[in-house]
């Protein structure tokens, strides 16, 4: 009972989430000898996506060799990630469908679903090909990359941070 | 290939990451504000415990070769590849790991224009390969550790690491106080 009713909160903190996704993050460098992200399955999908259509550039050295076009070991976290996150949701009653973020967006940048996409879209690849270029994301880089003790890891947590917060006060002025 | 490991870390990750809140908006963008320290208490902690349980396991000799995994550094690449990471998750209030938390719990601007654009940022990194390689050339170290640099056992690092990042937690949410 006590279980489920832990399972059915509406929010965990920050201590109780993030401690089991370091769990979690362990556990796939113990267990598989692989790095727990979310970048680099995004560009397995993209080569995936350019050899189905059979484009010229899936013919070069990075779509064969460096990023073959195979569902690889985190293209399979995200089929994880997407099922934990919705389960998690509908036990709480989180979940519902939604075009943009009704806290923080709405009261400031109004209901333009056009705004918001537009925002997300180059926000978005502003994130891979930062991405891409650091060789992770918040996960892989941010959390598996500081605790494996890498230079790599704070280097990049330094510049996300240095430019988020650079970023956050161009866009919120006087109401950063 | 084996896929039961990769889904059940990604099930445990994504579970966690929509708990904690982090598939929304707001819980993002107001960590570049100081103004909700959630994203960096999560951090923090995934950090920290991953850190002792890795050490712990490895230790005992349950990692295999950490070259296998261990992420390469090259200082300017890792350095400006984070700023542009920064510029975009504060414009999208969003990242790689809680994009899918949040099209797990139903964000349709996440599934839709999220998507799209990383995978439009993954065609264009993938078409200039060539030239965002050569930004990994400059300060390229390879696979090294603080460990490695400095002599320092990793057990003092890690929990050196641990130990700084409650004070930077204590000190940001201190000074949130005062602004609110």
């Amino acid at each position: 009972m006590r279980v489920l009713e832990f399972f059915k909160m509406k929010r965990w903190s920050g201590f109780v989430a993030g401690s089991l996704t370091g769990i979690a993050a362990a556990l796939s460098c113990l267990a598989a000898e692989k790095v727990m992200g979310a970048s680099g399955g995004f560009e397995s999908c993209v080569s995936i996506l350019v050899s189905l259509f059979n484009l010229d550039i899936s013919r070069t050295v990075y779509f064969i060799r460096v990023k073959p076009p195979v569902a690889d070991y985190q293209t399979l976290q995200f089929i994880g990630m997407i099922a934990g996150a919705f389960l998690a949701a509908k036990f709480s009653g989180d979940f519902k469908l939604r075009w943009f973020p009704d806290k923080v967006w709405l009261p400031l940048f109004g209901a333009s679903r056009v705004k918001r996409l537009t925002a997300l879209f180059f926000g978005c690849v502003l994130l891979q090909i930062g991405a891409s270029i650091a060789g992770g994301c918040t996960s892989g880089l941010g959390i598996t990359g500081v605790f494996l003790l890498s230079p790599a890891g704070l280097l990049f947590i330094t510049g996300v941070f240095s430019a988020g917060i650079i970023t956050a006060l161009l866009i919120y002025g006087r109401k950063y | 290939m084996n896929f039961i490991i990769p889904v059940s870390v990604g099930f445990l990750f994504g579970f966690s990451l929509q708990k904690a809140g982090l598939g929304h908006y707001d819980k993002v963008v107001n960590q570049f504000r100081f103004r909700d320290n959630l994203m960096m208490q999560f951090m923090f902690s995934a950090i920290s415990v991953g850190g002792i349980v890795y050490f712990a396991f490895s230790d005992i000799g349950f990692a295999g070769a950490q070259t296998l995994y261990l992420h390469n550094t090259y200082i300017l690449g890792n350095l400006l590849g984070g700023a542009v990471f920064g510029v975009g998750m504060a414009v999208a209030g969003t990242c790689p790991g809680t994009i899918l938390a949040g099209i797990g719990q139903g964000n349709l601007d996440y599934l839709s224009a999220g998507v799209l654009g990383f995978l439009t940022g993954g065609l264009i990194y993938g078409i200039n390969f060539p030239f965002f390689l050569s930004l990994t050339q400059t300060g390229f170290y390879g696979k090294i550790t603080w460990e490695g640099i400095s002599g320092i056992n990793h057990w003092a690092l890690i929990l050196l690491i641990a130990a700084l990042s409650a004070v930077v937690y204590k000190f940001a949410s201190a000074k949130r106080r005062i602004k609110s």
